[in-house]
């Protein structure tokens, strides 16, 4: 109710920097805050172009939201004991979807997934990646890490022997 | 074919590096520390998460639970200036921890940082209090000792206040 310019037979036409049409239904697209502002804004007339999304990471971002669409409307005549224990079965069962729906993703594809979310403003996605960037970053070397991110380091020498002295114990 | 050529100079925003940093454990954020300047910084900024609890289980370890993890269970915090000495008691504030132990003193605490500083070396205090004073933006600690007898050892009714101010690293009674 609160966003009443969204209706459900609607579509978004979103246009990845590619060039890519893809067509999104407007209840799925509210999970993307920009989008949603634009929406709210009745400024969605026509193609929307997401410079800084290409089509095989905008692909994934509406897979995910598609998912995470609730369109859960069926009668609620289940008891409300039912109800929880269904509301845990669907909890559940989407961490489940998200770990494997992350997991299949390579390092660059992963890389795209958090700009791409990001830009769009999806928060859960976000969080979701860069948790998966977190899990892949625990135990690594410095060295390791520079070379994951494509980072040079610009510590001096001394600089660095300072630093690693100072943080010793992470190493031990 | 295109992708590769995108990756070649493939940049990671700011905000989404420090969403990276934030959800790591303190010995992974320390090793990042070491990785460049601006990651250093960026994991210098962090402040221990308000969703974490700090516990002081028993006098040798300390712990946290995480009420964002999945499952719900205290951890043991790796503490790096310690300590093979009990410790006594323990303040906190605005996630830093401040830590008195038998005989290695006061000691100030960032545990997700895995930074501190010891501010005394001394340990006979009855007790302390530790917090952030807003109006000069800085951490301070009062300190009680009690001064003994020197004959029988037993403590007189005198007691002695200190209060250390973190900005000027000094005390004053």
């Amino acid at each position: 109710m609160s966003t009443p310019s969204v209706s459900v037979n609607r579509v978004l036409k979103l246009k990845s920097s590619d060039g890519e049409i893809f067509e999104v239904k407007q209840t799925v697209a509210v999970q993307s805050g920009v989008l949603k502002q634009m929406m709210e804004d009745g400024c969605t007339e026509g193609e929307i172009p997401l410079n800084n999304v290409d089509s095989p990471t905008l692909a994934k971002i509406i897979e995910w939201c598609n998912k995470h669409h609730d369109n859960d409307v069926e009668g609620r005549v289940l008891s409300e004991e039912r109800e929880k224990e269904k509301e845990k079965e669907k909890a559940a069962d989407m961490k489940k979807w998200e770990s494997e729906f992350i997991d299949a993703l390579n390092r660059d594809e992963i890389y795209f997934l958090l700009t791409g979310s990001n830009y769009m403003d999806i928060k859960e996605l976000l969080d979701c990646a860069a948790q998966k960037v977190a899990d892949m970053v625990k135990g690594k070397t410095p060295e390791a890490i520079r070379e994951m991110f494509n980072i040079q380091s610009d510590f001096t020498e001394e600089e660095e022997e300072a630093i690693r002295k100072e943080n010793q114990w992470a190493f031990d | 074919m295109k992708r590769k050529k995108k990756k070649r100079n493939f940049h990671i925003p700011d905000d989404i590096i420090f969403n990276i940093l934030r959800r790591l454990p303190p010995k992974s954020l320390a090793r990042c520390k070491c990785v460049c300047k601006s990651w250093q910084s960026f994991a210098n900024q962090h402040k221990y998460h308000n969703q974490k609890l700090i516990i002081f289980s028993s006098n040798k370890s300390i712990q946290s639970i995480d009420f964002e993890a999945d499952e719900i269970k205290a951890v043991d915090l790796d503490i790096p200036f310690m300590v093979s000495n009990p410790i006594l008691r323990i303040a906190s504030s605005n996630g830093l921890l401040c830590i008195l132990t038998e005989r290695g003193g006061l000691v100030i605490w960032n545990p997700l940082i895995g930074r501190y500083k010891r501010v005394s070396s001394t340990s006979k205090y009855k007790t302390f209090g530790f917090w952030y004073d807003q109006s000069t933006a800085n951490y301070k600690i009062v300190r009680f000792m009690s001064f003994l007898d020197p004959n029988s050892e037993r403590p007189l009714k005198r007691y002695s206040a200190e209060i250390y101010s973190q900005k000027s690293n000094s005390y004053w009674s």
